[in-house]
């Protein structure tokens, strides 16, 4: 009798913080949206005004930031650090492969970034700087998708986790 | 004493029932079916003793025991159909509820038809 | 044969009517749906095999081979 209520609290407990997790899942997306909005801004006038080169612009521009994207603009500066063969298109499309079943990234800014480093270095400063504002304002309007999507179903998966966990106990029960 | 615990276990059921009946009348009805299930069981103990009382009386009397045994099988079949047709009324399937009923009255007929030919035998072996 | 299976039919429902009630303000009838047929079907195993179990003794006692 112990061991069942035990178990069976186990099981809860543990449907309670997967349904956490899946709620965590939205707050954390439209966190790394905020991030990729800033590390684009910083981008910009880096390349812009500055002119440095690209990866250390990268690196100077991601350096207060935490999160997914982070670690997707320092892998792309090291490949182009230390690889000198490949063009930044491939390295591009290398580095981001790695983020294609994030669960923390949506696809849409997936795609926005994917088009943006088609032409990232490709064009003249002016078109450079119509393509940052473009993305930005892309990723302004995912981050909007992103905020319903939260309040719609962040409460949801939070209460329905503990509901599922107290299901599968009743029915074992 | 089953008694009580055939009152307590009614009871605690209608209670559920009625809390369940607005949001969800279909497991509604299946809590009354688990209630009188259980109900059955409890007094499905004593039943045997009934029917061990009923041939003790077929044996001291020498009616023929074939009378008996059909008299207790549509006494069953009775029992069935209407625990049956009660929970199809109880859903509000007053039609699906009658045609068991109608089920069950044609077996118990079937059933009747050997008791019937053996009166009409006796009743033309009396007759000159 | 106890109790316990009318406790766990009412859990099952209030359970089920909860869910139904979380999942359409999230605006997901159709998962709603989906919920309230899969606790029907669950709680309509259990009782199944309760229906079986008083088939058998019915017919054990009546005789009713």
């Amino acid at each position: 009798m112990l061991l069942k209520i035990i178990s069976n609290l186990t099981i809860i407990v543990c449907c309670t913080f997967l349904g956490l997790h899946m709620s965590y899942r939205y707050n954390y997306r439209i966190y790394n949206i905020k991030i990729l909005q800033s590390i684009l801004a910083h981008l910009e006038t880096e390349i812009i005004h500055y002119s440095t080169f690209l990866s250390q612009a990268i690196i100077n521009s991601v350096r207060p930031f935490e999160g997914e994207w982070k670690t997707f603009f320092l892998k792309v500066a090291a490949s182009l650090e230390d690889n000198n063969e490949h063009s930044l298109i491939d390295i591009w499309i290398e580095c981001l492969k790695g983020l294609k079943n994030n669960p923390y990234i949506g696809k849409p800014e997936y795609e926005i970034i994917y088009r943006f480093g088609m032409q990232l270095g490709g064009t003249d400063k002016k078109s450079q700087e119509k393509y940052f504002k473009l993305a930005q304002e892309q990723l302004k309007i995912e981050e909007n998708n992103a905020q319903q999507l939260r309040l719609r179903y962040s409460k949801m998966y939070r209460s329905l986790g503990l509901l599922l966990g107290i299901g599968i106990a009743i029915v074992l029960f | 004493m089953e008694i009580i615990q055939i009152i307590g276990i009614g009871i605690i059921a209608a209670i559920f029932s009625v809390t369940i009946k607005q949001e969800k009348p279909e497991l509604a009805v299946l809590i009354s079916i688990a209630a009188g299930i259980l109900i059955f069981f409890l007094i499905a103990e004593r039943l045997p003793h009934i029917v061990g009382v009923f041939n003790d009386i077929v044996n001291k009397t020498q009616v023929d025991s074939i009378f008996i045994s059909t008299l207790l099988k549509i006494i069953g079949i009775a029992y069935i159909t209407e625990f049956g047709s009660q929970i199809c009324k109880d859903m509000g399937e007053n039609s699906i509820a009658s045609k068991i009923e109608l089920g069950g009255k044609v077996i118990i007929m079937i059933l009747g038809l050997p008791i019937l030919t053996a009166l009409t035998e006796t009743i033309l072996g009396i007759l000159p | 044969m106890n109790i316990d299976i009318i406790f766990k039919i009412a859990a099952v429902g209030i359970l089920v009517s909860v869910l139904n009630q979380v999942l359409l303000r999230a605006g997901r009838e159709e998962m709603a749906m989906l919920t309230t047929l899969t606790g029907v079907v669950v709680v309509l195993l259990m009782v199944v095999n309760l229906i079986n179990n008083l088939f058998n003794s019915v017919k054990s006692i009546f005789r009713l081979y």
